[in-house]
């Protein structure tokens, strides 16, 4: 187990080296000059490009201005942003806004989509499993906005059970809504994971055999067809946090939430490089590592996998 | 123990044959005729226009593609005529969806924007399955170290969420051409063209026909055309069709984000983003474009999901 | 024999040996398919009686497996009965519900299936798979269950059982995988074992120590076995009564040797000339046939520590020092 642990991570740092290389390159040198993408759309004197250029180390090769660049993120020394206040504090008050509404987006997909697509896949072919696979579809071809919009128009205007903003410092009730929001794609991506996995299991050779010992439907299905059908499905709930935490820049326009999203926002509108880089290195930092921890699951979901060396 | 008494028990144990009449013996290798062999395609062919959700997907997308070939035909107004003097309207005789905010006819973007999300959805699937397809066709076919290499790069793109990957080309590109869009979404939307097709690739190169049309003297590239390319390509046609529906959705996302097209072009994400403001005084803003979109995407789902059941010989037999 | 104690299960005192056990007259099975509905077993009649082993014989395809797995109610989601009668101590079972055909799995009708490597949910002890069956049964639960899982495996021939049933699956060969099977097909002691090509999938050598242990235990349990094969040799050798199966129909049935030495049907004929050991037609006594016979024989002899008990004789224990009552 601690060689698979350990083979996982190092297999973590090419990818984690060659995206914030792109993500890098992208946002400091797509236009030309990086002195541009770091000083916004202000004009700036000559003292401060000198500062800047000390800063971000332009002077040396881009590579090692990467490197350096990849040393700031690991100490946390991301430096001063537009507004004056430190990035890393800009994120840090933001960071657990997002984080709780993609706990409650990853909740709300697990078990409403898992439950759903149980019921879908051994009630393949009938009139649930219809509704429930168009359902899904409907969720996956609407947009996260457009659903974010539909939810204030039906919860805030009509029913009025739900703020239109959420505003500062959320609590978790009013992040539910936007959690619903954010977790409603995912939700259907898990059903028809779900789906697929438990109908494919449950013509396994093994649940027949199972069944055959005189087990109730019950116990076939919970020790013989759940289990053995979720590994996919953690593998996808797992990887989706960080997804999550992306995507969490929509929902968080929509419903007004100073979350990572709304920082992102913000600083693609005013053209702050720096703040940009550090939030997508951010994520894709949580995206493999939250695939990291799906290895681990996967691990001890499947016996076959927690032996092999 | 009690078998000792056996089998002699048994009661009638004579000797039975089957009227020969009724059971007659065939050839040991006789074909079975009652059931005429057809090919994949041709199985699978036979199998969609039997299904109600291939015929529904196929009519609907047809439709969008119409209107987005001819949006004259369904609409007299101008879609850039903004009049402020008859701004938020409700439907009427003259504005049958009402007017926006702007005082834009709702009905003529909503026919009209469908031109440019199919163009964008048509064309970024066009560039990712062809950048992942020969990704994913070269790492699965040459493997080794070359496959390990591809892999951990589709790995990279893959770490770099679709929409998070454009913001960040298009903070700096400022406002994005419709060709820009497409280019960003390709770059970023191929990873998993290419790790279907790499998969794919794997298990047709192992399969027994390929391998012995390389020891009967076949050369490399044309086994990987002639055999591996055509067997692999069916779950790509599958994903591509889905993805066709994704990158309409996340070039709606970009608009919505102020990052995708300029702010006067007529595109259903941007007329999304424009509802926003006027969720309370003219919902038909929202409406509208909306279920446009969400039709059009659920239809490319739709066919997604049937030609994949149609090409699942597993699933067709459930 | 590797066996140390055989507990003797329900079969052992059945209300009327002169009745048949299964009993399966006229029965039809049709398949839905994307090409309509395809019959994939018509007119199939077999009798099963207490304690004996028939054996179903037939090409891949003429629905000798389907036959077995509609007993139990095991076949596939889009095979139905649509014809007959499957009867099971003389009561009519052919549609019972679920609920009433679930009481009969297990302790009345056990599975050995077909392939070893496919038939073991690989994310679970074997142990736990066979404790399962006790529990599913009401044969034992929690450490009594645990300990008598551990006897099921040795009396199944798996050494080292201890161990064994806490290992997962894929940490077992081929040969000890259908050896749980075993233990687990016989773990609520069924008075009919249905065994779906027991070892086909298993190496030559391993495929007749399996089947001669299967042999002494279903003989010293008194189980009887519907017995699935596609060797007509293997057949012979291991069961009484042949049922001959071709394109879903039964074609010939009877006493072993008697089909043997004397096929009527063109398939028969055919099935017996191409058994690889034996020209067409030389299927004299002196050979497989009364090899099985003796052998049978020999293994009726009952093991000097392993007293005969009366067919009544319901014991409980199952330890190696347990007298006869």
């Amino acid at each position: 187990m601690i060689w698979y642990i350990g083979r996982r991570l190092l297999q973590m740092i090419p990818v984690f080296l060659g995206a914030t290389l792109i993500v890098y390159l992208m946002a400091f040198y797509t236009s030309g000059d990086p002195i541009l993408a770091l000083a916004g759309d202000k004009p700036i004197s000559p003292a401060v490009e000198q500062q800047l250029r000390e800063q971000y180390n332009l002077d040396q090769h881009v590579l090692v201005q990467w490197l350096l660049y990849l040393k700031s993120v690991l100490t946390f020394d991301l430096g001063v942003g537009f507004n004056g206040r430190p990035i890393w504090d800009q994120i840090a008050a933001a960071f657990p806004t997002t984080m709780r509404l993609a706990i409650i987006a990853v909740v709300v997909e697990s078990i409403f989509g898992i439950i759903a697509g149980v019921i879908s896949g051994l009630r393949k072919g009938k009139l649930i499993d219809t509704t429930l696979l168009m359902l899904s579809l409907l969720l996956i071809a609407t947009p996260t906005f457009v659903l974010g919009f539909l939810a204030q128009f039906v919860f805030g205007l009509q029913l009025g059970i739900s703020p239109i903003n959420v505003g500062r410092d959320p609590s978790w009730v009013n992040l539910l809504l936007p959690g619903f929001v954010l977790g409603g794609v995912s939700f259907a991506y898990v059903l028809r994971l779900t789906r697929t996995s438990i109908a494919e299991t449950a013509t396994a050779d093994h649940v027949r055999t199972a069944t055959a010992k005189g087990l109730t439907r019950g116990g076939v299905v919970s020790r013989h067809i759940l289990r053995n059908s979720l590994i996919p499905v953690v593998t996808f709930i797992g990887a989706d946090l960080g997804a999550l935490m992306g995507g969490a820049i929509v929902t968080e326009r929509v419903f007004n939430i100073p979350g990572i999203g709304t920082l992102l926002f913000s600083s693609i509108t005013s053209g702050e490089a720096p703040m940009i880089v550090s939030l997508v290195t951010l994520l894709v930092i949580i995206f493999l590592l939250s695939n990291l921890v799906v290895d681990l699951l996967y691990g001890l979901l499947d016996p076959r996998i927690r032996y092999a060396k | 123990m009690p078998s000792d008494a056996l089998p002699t028990r048994r009661p009638r144990s004579e000797h039975w044959v089957a009227p020969l009449d009724e059971t007659p013996l065939q050839a040991v290798d006789a074909a079975d005729t009652t059931s005429t062999p057809r090919s994949l395609w041709a199985e699978a062919g036979h199998s969609l226009v039997r299904n109600p959700v291939f015929v529904i997907s196929a009519l609907l997308i047809l439709f969008v593609l119409f209107v987005a070939a001819f949006p004259q035909v369904f609409t007299s107004q101008d879609p850039r005529y903004g009049n402020l003097s008859i701004a938020n309207q409700p439907p009427g005789s003259e504005h049958p969806f009402g007017t926006s905010r702007q005082g834009y006819d709702i009905m003529a973007r909503t026919f009209w924007g469908a031109r440019t999300s199919v163009i964008i959805g048509f064309f970024a699937m066009l560039g990712s399955t062809l950048i992942g397809g020969m990704i994913g066709a070269l790492a699965g076919y040459v493997g080794g170290w070359f496959d390990e290499v591809l892999s951990r790069i589709t790995d990279v793109f893959f770490a770099v969420p679709l929409v998070l990957g454009a913001i960040v080309v298009a903070t700096r590109l400022g406002e994005m051409s419709l060709w820009t869009v497409i280019a960003v979404l390709s770059v970023f939307g191929w990873t998993n063209v290419a790790r279907i097709m790499r998969g794919a690739v794997i298990s047709t190169k192992s399969q027994d026909y390929v391998t012995s049309s390389i020891a009967l003297g076949a050369s490399s590239p044309s086994v990987l055309l002639r055999h591996v390319i055509p067997n692999a390509i069916a779950p790509v046609i599958v994903t591509a069709t889905v993805n066709l529906g994704v990158f309409i959705v996340a070039e709606a996302t970009l608009s919505f984000l102020g990052v995708g097209l300029p702010a006067n072009a007529v595109s259903w994400g941007g007329d999304i983003s424009a509802a926003r403001d006027a969720l309370r005084t003219q919902p038909s803003m929202l409406f509208y474009p909306s279920v446009a979109l969400a039709v059009t995407v659920l239809s490319f789902i739709m066919l997604g999901d049937a030609v994949r059941d149609a090409l699942d010989p597993k699933a067709r037999k459930r | 024999m590797t066996t140390t104690s055989v507990t003797p299960g329900s079969a052992g005192a059945p209300a009327n040996r002169d009745q048949p056990l299964l009993e399966i007259r006229d029965l039809e099975i049709t398949f839905t398919t994307s090409n309509g509905p395809v019959k994939g077993v018509r007119s199939a009649s077999l009798e099963v009686y207490p304690g004996e082993t028939v054996a179903i014989v037939g090409e891949s395809g003429s629905g000798k497996s389907t036959t077995a797995m509609a007993i139990a109610h095991l076949l596939a989601k889009n095979g139905t009965i649509t014809g007959g009668q499957i009867l099971f101590e003389g009561r009519e079972i052919t549609h019972l519900p679920e609920k009433e055909i679930r009481v009969l799995r297990g302790d009345q009708v056990g599975l050995v299936p077909q392939d070893p490597m496919s038939n073991l949910n690989p994310m679970w002890r074997v142990g736990s798979q066979i404790q399962e069956t006790l529990q599913a049964n009401g044969v034992a639960k929690g450490s009594a269950a645990k300990t008598r899982t551990v006897q099921l495996l040795e009396e199944a021939g798996l050494g080292d059982a201890e161990r064994r049933a806490q290992q997962y699956p894929h940490e077992f060969s081929g040969g000890m995988k259908q050896r749980a099977l075993i233990a687990m097909g016989l773990a609520a002691r069924p008075k009919l074992l249905v065994a779906d090509e027991p070892t086909s999938a298993l190496d030559v050598t391993v495929q007749q120590q399996i089947l001669d242990h299967l042999d002494t235990l279903t003989e010293e349990l008194g189980v009887a076995v519907l017995l699935i094969t596609h060797d007509l040799g293997l057949a012979a050798e291991r069961a009484q009564h042949l049922v001959v199966m071709y394109k879903g129909r039964v074609v010939e049935s009877g006493p072993a040797l008697q089909l043997l030495q004397n096929p009527q049907h063109p398939y028969t004929k055919r099935l017996i000339g191409a058994a690889p050991h034996s020209p067409p037609g030389d299927w004299s006594p002196g050979r497989s046939a009364p090899r099985s016979a003796s052998r049978r024989r020999r293994l009726r002899t009952p093991p000097p520590m392993h007293p005969r008990r009366p067919p009544s004789a319901r014991s409980s224990a199952t330890g190696r020092s347990t007298p006869a009552p």
